[in-house]
């Protein structure tokens, strides 16, 4: 009888610490009002929208946060509400056992028809490839797949009340979680934000509202929650180039910082700041902080002073020594993110960035990319040269504003160098290696925190000019009688296009790469057939990024007796528009600025020659430009230059009809053809 | 800086460390430095070698050594190695481990403790009994390093056949697998790929070896729907020379762990009696096909843990009762049902997505899913799949699958063999593929053409059978938007400028159609030179574009029967005349035709497209020959109706101020 007992203690302990486990949905009366409501209030063309939307969050744990979700549904077109009715949750297979979900349909009449779990279908999103044999499935960690669940909700009607109910408890808690409010399917009425926060005296808890489109924020610090409300939010649209959801949404952040984390001594060298007074600007105490961390952390002993003395020897100019200092972290930091490590536990941190020079040496030590980022700083002032820590908001999470004071919206992390009057911002420990004064794409744009002491400083963060990230391809391809194309292709990428490239190879293995070279060559919807030939500067960002490929396009011109219509622009055909649509509601951003130019050597079948030949075209300057010209280079040779400019990350919603404009004017264009016409037969020699 | 006590505390560490320094094993041979490595790979795996044995009746050992040198940092994140076990029949005997360095002097070993046990959560209506024993090993790797590996494994299921397949994703220095049969037994096997070598005796004892070196990596899987043969070698141990497997075994082996499930109770009789329709036959079982396929959930439970426990079901009534079930339990479900009724009906063994595993010369109890058969004591409903065993017709149907309907087997099951587990069945049969004489699709594209260029575009279209059923599974489970996103952008890869459009798709009567009307405007379909349009006729084509069989191993593609049409009318603008029309165009090559015809009548341009093919499953020659064909379709198709200009437009074309005015004909003369 014991075993029962040892069995239930803790079976009945965790029925009791989570409530929702037993906990019914409460479904509140569908009133006269609601059902007899017959039009959408916030977008006249939305097919439903939510009336209410509650998220209620029980934040009081350390670990883990349980959600319920109250929604309650209009529809007025059934047809287009159907992303609405169908409750979908996402899931890896491990993550939601305990995941429920209910709703409750209220038709027209008053009658209701509810769905549980029972009701849930299922279906896989995404499904990664089989690998072949016994081995190679296990090796390839094959058959991995994401799965959307979905509530299937039958039956709805015009009129019709959804009311949805989910509960999703144990969702792993981190010092960063967001809660979005806005949806792609229906605009909403009523939000209302729940949050029962944590009480830590370890934690500095608070809550930011991004976009918060008029709502209220309330706050009881008895009951230790947190409220927000908001009223007619319209849905979020989903459009091709769209900025990220944080950018769109009403997002409600909640954050818990570790009170610790700035002040941990390494080297007993430096002193600690004082207390930095808030008139010297919210965002000083932060800098301050990390000048400290700097200046600790990156403290240079002997070893980092005679490592800078040597790798600069002989040097004068400030940047050419960056440059030595910066090559040499790179090629050590890549050493350590690839060394074998053997150890089963790790003893001790490091205790002066010193030690990371001996690399090769060291054991049972726990080393992290920050490790790496202060001895690049211990390096470079041991050189001479002024050089701090950088932090920067992400283009591709929220947007940054002034007065939402935390680190936690600075996640990028680079190094600010002043070379004379100039600062260059560098980050010479990532995965995919960048070039001294290069940055990833969306830590452009925004502007960077520079750890001064003391000081609020922001740096403007250019965005990289188009030019720096140039994707330029030289074709040299043949036509034959039947239409089919075949040749060879080199494509080169520079700045954030190479960068881009460099993480997708890298990604997988050589054995993958042939099958991702279609798409990084730009072919990607077009019935070509593509063959890596090979692949240059991989590893090195002072290489260009190269691929070479052989290209079998199968019947790519149509033969109509002695006519073969050509379309000069080979590279973009198949390639649909970026942008079709001629509404847009958010705005288009591109993630950097981009050049792509294509020359094109396009060999003619031997008894066809080419009709009239177009006058060059061209469309846009500036920011949006393009050019495509073709010439009759003699000897059964047309010779095609394109080139089309994007020079901008962002153009707002009353700007894109002229954006559309220039893409359609480019879409057409790129039809320009020329008829081939096979050459009257000269009479044989007697 | 360091006190004593820390330094003590590392002097331990350092002394453990120490004692688990080790040696490669010694079965590993190292490559010498100046070896030549591979080269457009991320991995090379130095060895791979099996070794099975007869420890006793009813048991096989296993013993895998398995040993790969990463030779890049994405190699490197693959060096993870497992094998998968069934819990209850089989039990890891050992489990080892070393990572090393190049010349093998920096060397640690691993034992049993450090590997992790894993049982993969399908879903969670799914758990599988196969268990993994994995040890990941990145940590301990750099490019250059290896990783080596010896697992043995005892399985008790010595009923089910060993397959083997010498190469793997990556190339291979030595793969190796050696059979070893008990003494006085035999080693029965018979290989399925020119890939397998001739095997070597292991002397007195019967045992086999099949050895290959420097084998190339398969490559990546092109074309996608590839079905690798894994079991290129397949072999059994038998406890004398003279045994043999036989078809009629495997169905009275099946019969004997399903019939005891198959007892029928008086709820379960009630139950059968309240849903069976009137009529004939069919209409009689369809209620009751319906409910055991959309009313019992999937889910699959399987408690016993003995060698043939993934041949036995749950009792039916218990099934009918929880309303949860596999495709066993369903199946028996259902033919319990169906005899309580008075209809003759068998669990049919099948092999669902895996077309090439069964052979009908190599008795295999290798089935992955269990399906229905029901004896025609009527004519079988138009267009249903139908076998023959035991001298009887049967109507095949899969009341798991929750989509497909009666009359229509879903796409996976077909085209492999299957047994029917009837008394007197001796023999497996073919899953036939669908008869080429029923219409698959039929798609009608109407193009109202302007002077400019510019079109009006409707489509409309009936898919019937399991294209209809896919389709309206498709309607039912994805989102709206996306499946409108999809259909734009298979719009738009033909023409770039589309606007304006609006689409609907609904299923038609009975499940076994489903419609889909579209229409948009579209700018620059046709496409001006000279006096000249070009109008293209393959907008929403039918011709599938196959991707070229890159992939070096042998494997099969299943290639879906189709019976396809596709009326194309465009209307010619006013202002323009018809200049020329594609020619006539027939292709006949196996089972396959093809044909294309056009005609231009009133104004208006009619041509007519028709595909049927029989489908089968394709090995890599045959797939190059369907491809050609699909290719010259696609030629023939890509032809445009050519139009000629017979008088100026009465008014400036609407086109945009960005398209290029007729830009060819700017230069006419120069």
């Amino acid at each position: 009888m014991r075993t029962p007992i040892r069995l239930g203690i803790p079976f009945l302990a965790f029925v009791l610490a989570k409530p929702g486990l037993w906990a019914k949905p409460l479904w509140p009366k569908v009133s006269a009002a609601e059902l007899a409501d017959n039009a959408p209030t916030i977008d006249p063309e939305a097919p439903a929208e939510i009336l209410d939307y509650r998220i209620d969050i029980d934040d009081t744990e350390e670990r883990a946060r349980d959600i319920t979700t109250t929604t309650r549904i209009k529809i007025f077109d059934p047809a287009r509400a159907v992303d609405v009715t169908r409750i979908a949750h996402f899931w890896n297979g491990y993550s939601d056992e305990y995941y429920d979900v209910k709703a409750r349909l209220t038709l027209p009449d008053g009658t209701t028809r509810d769905f549980d779990r029972h009701d849930l279908r299922e279906r896989n999103v995404a499904e990664e490839g089989k690998a072949n044999g016994f081995f190679g499935r296990l090796l390839a960690h094959n058959d991995r797949s994401l799965a959307e669940k979905f509530l299937a909700v039958t039956g709805v009607v015009k009129g019709a009340v959804l009311d949805v109910w989910e509960f999703r408890p144990g969702e792993q808690k981190s010092d960063w979680m967001v809660t979005t409010a806005q949806r792609p399917d229906a605009p909403i009425r009523s939000f209302e934000y729940t949050d029962h926060f944590m009480v830590d005296s370890r934690r500095f808890h608070r809550t930011f509202v991004i976009n918060p489109s008029g709502g209220h924020m309330s706050h009881d610090e008895k009951a230790h929650t947190i409220s927000f409300t908001a009223q007619n939010l319209p849905a979020i649209h989903r459009e091709p180039f769209a900025p990220p959801a944080g950018f769109l949404s009403l997002a409600i952040v909640e954050s818990y910082e570790s009170v610790t984390r700035y002040v941990a001594p390494r080297s007993g060298k430096v002193r600690l700041p004082e207390g930095v007074p808030a008139s010297l600007g919210e965002w000083a105490f932060y800098a301050t902080a990390q000048d400290y961390q700097d200046a600790d952390k990156g403290y240079a002993d002997k070893k980092v002073k005679e490592k800078a003395a040597e790798l600069t020897a002989g040097i004068a100019d400030p940047r050419a020594k960056v440059q030595r200092i910066y090559d040499y972290t790179q090629e050590l930091y890549s050493r350590f993110r690839n060394r074998a490590d053997f150890e089963d536990s790790y003893t001790r941190y490091i205790e002066s960035v010193g030690e990371l020079i001996d690399l090769n040496h060291m054991d049972s030590t726990f080393l992290r990319r920050e490790d790496f980022v202060f001895l690049f700083i211990g390096l470079v002032r041991s050189a001479g040269v002024e050089c701090h820590s950088a932090f920067h908001p992400l283009r591709s999470g929220f947007p940054f504003k002034m007065d939402m004071v935390s680190p936690n919206f600075l996640p990028g992390w680079s190094v600010a160098v002043k070379l004379g009057d100039t600062w260059m911002l560098c980050d010479p420990c990532t995965d995919v290696p960048l070039g001294l004064g290069e940055l990833p794409w969306d830590m452009e744009g925004v502007p960077a925190l520079v750890a001064l002491p003391r000081q609020q400083v922001f740096l403007g963060v250019p965005v990289a000019p188009a030019a720096k990230s140039l994707s330029e391809a030289t074709v040299d391809v043949s036509l034959d009688d039947d239409g089919n194309l075949e040749g060879t292709c080199t494509r080169t990428f520079t700045g954030h296009s190479a960068y881009i490239v460099r993480e997708k190879l890298k990604g997988l293995g050589e054995e993958g790469w042939n099958g991702l070279a279609k798409d990084i060559l730009g072919l990607q919807a077009s019935s070509c057939e593509v063959t890596l030939t090979g692949v240059d500067g991989l590893e090195s960002p002072q290489e260009t990024m190269t691929l070479r490929a052989k290209v079998y396009w199968p019947s790519y011109a149509p033969v109509l007796g002695d006519r073969m219509p050509v379309i000069l622009s080979v590279w973009t055909q198949g390639r649909p528009p970026i942008l079709n649509s001629s509404k847009r509601q958010t705005p288009v951003a591109f993630h950097f600025p981009t050049i792509e130019k294509e020359t094109i050597t396009l060999h003619l079948p031997a008894d066809f020659l080419p009709g009239p030949m177009p006058k060059p075209i061209s469309a846009g300057s500036g920011e949006f430009a393009y050019q495509l010209s073709a010439e009759d280079a003699g000897h059964g040779v047309l010779k095609v230059t394109r080139e089309s400019k994007i020079n901008a990350v962002y153009v707002l919603p009353d700007k894109y009809p002229s954006l559309l404009d220039w893409f359609r004017r480019i879409s057409v264009a790129d039809q320009t053809t020329v008829v081939l016409q096979r050459a009257p037969k000269t009479a044989s020699s007697p | 800086m360091m006190t004593k006590a820390t330094r003590l505390i590392l002097a331990c560490v350092a002394v453990a460390c120490a004692a688990r320094a080790a040696s490669p094993p010694d079965w590993l041979s190292l490559p010498a430095a100046s070896a030549p490595r591979p080269t457009g790979t991320s991995l090379w795996i130095l060895t791979n070698h099996i070794r099975a044995w007869q420890h006793e009746p009813e048991s096989v050992n296993y013993r895998y050594r398995f040993a790969m040198m990463p030779l890049t940092a994405a190699g490197v994140k693959r060096c993870v190695f497992g094998i998968p076990y069934v819990a209850g029949t089989s039990t890891v005997v050992s489990a080892k481990a070393w990572a090393m360095s190049p010349d093998g002097k920096k060397c640690r070993e691993f034992g049993g403790a450090e590997f992790v046990v894993a049982s993969p959560v399908v879903n969670n209506f799914t758990w599988d009994q196969t268990k993994n024993i994995v040890l990941g090993a990145q940590k301990f790797l750099q490019p250059g390093w290896i990783v080596a590996w010896e697992i043995e494994i005892r399985s008790d299921s010595s009923a089910f056949d060993i397959g083997w397949s010498p190469r793997e994703l990556w190339p291979t220095r030595s793969a190796e697998i050696e059979i070893v049969p008990p003494k006085n037994g035999a080693v029965k096997w018979r290989a399925f790929s020119d890939d397998v070598p001739a095997p070597l005796s292991l002397g007195a004892n019967g045992g086999l070896r099949w050895a290959a070196n420097d084998l190339p990596g398969v490559g990546e899987r092109v074309p996608g729907s590839i079905e690798r043969n894994t079991m290129q070698l397949r072999a059994y141990i038998l406890p004398n020379p003279q045994g043999q497997k036989t078809w009629a075994d495997l169905v009275a082996l099946a019969r004997k762990e399903m019939e005891p499930k198959a007892a029928l109770t008086p709820a379960l009789a009630d139950r059968a009696r309240s849903l069976a329709g009137t009529g004939g036959l069919w209409e009689k079982i369809l209620p009751v096909c319906r409910f055991v396929q959309k009313d019992v959930s999937y889910l699959q439970v399987t408690i016993d843990s003995d060698s043939m426990a993934g041949y036995r079901p749950h009792a039916a009534a218990d099934v009918c009762e929880s309303r949860f079930g596999d495709c066993k339990d369903k199946a028996v479900l259902l033919c319990t049902m169906l005899r309580s009724l008075g209809v003759e009906s068998y669990v049919t063994l099948v092999n669902y997505g895996a077309r090439t595993v069964s052979r009908p010369d190599w008795p295999s109890a290798a089935f992955n899913h269990a399906i229905v058969a029901i004896a025609c004591t009527e004519a079988p409903p138009e267009g249903a799949p139908v076998v023959r065993s035991a001298g009887k017709d049967f109507v095949l149907f899969d009341p798991t699958d929750d989509y497909v309907p009666f009359g229509i087997l879903p796409e996976r099951d077909r085209g492999g063999l299957g047994l029917v587990l009837a008394p007197a069945c001796d023999a497996a049969v073919a899953i036939p593929l669908p008869s080429v004489d029923f219409p698959t699709i039929e798609r009608t594209v109407s193009m109202g053409m302007e002077g400019d260029g510019s079109a009006s575009v409707e489509i409309s279209e009936t898919r019937m059978g399991l294209l209809a059923a896919d389709a309206q599974n498709s309607d039912e489970t994805e989102p709206l938007l996306d499946r409108t996103a999809a259909l734009e952008k298979r719009i738009e890869q033909k023409l770039p400028l589309v606007s304006d459009m609006t689409w609907k798709s609904s299923p038609g009567t009975g499940g076994k159609t489903w419609e889909r009307q579209v229409s948009f405007k579209a700018q620059f379909v046709g496409r001006r030179s000279n006096g000249l349009m070009y109008v293209p006729a393959d907008v929403f084509s039918m011709v599938p574009v196959l991707e070229p069989w890159t992939d070096s191993d042998a494997g099969f593609v299943t290639i879906a029967t189709a019976n396809a049409k596709k009326t194309v009318s465009i209307s010619v603008p006013a202002g323009w005349q018809v200049e020329s029309l594609p020619g006539d165009w027939t292709l006949q090559s196996g089972s396959t035709t093809s044909s294309l015809r056009y005609v231009n009548a009133e104004g208006k341009v009619r041509g007519e497209m028709s595909i049927v093919t029989p489908g089968g499953v394709l090995n890599r020659e045959q797939y190059g020959e369907y491809r050609k064909l699909l290719h010259a379709m696609l030629v023939a198709e890509h032809r445009p109706v050519v139009l000629r200009r017979i008088r100026p437009p009465a008014a400036a074309p609407s086109a945009p101020a960005s398209l290029p005015p007729d830009a060819p004909t700017a230069h006419a003369g120069s």
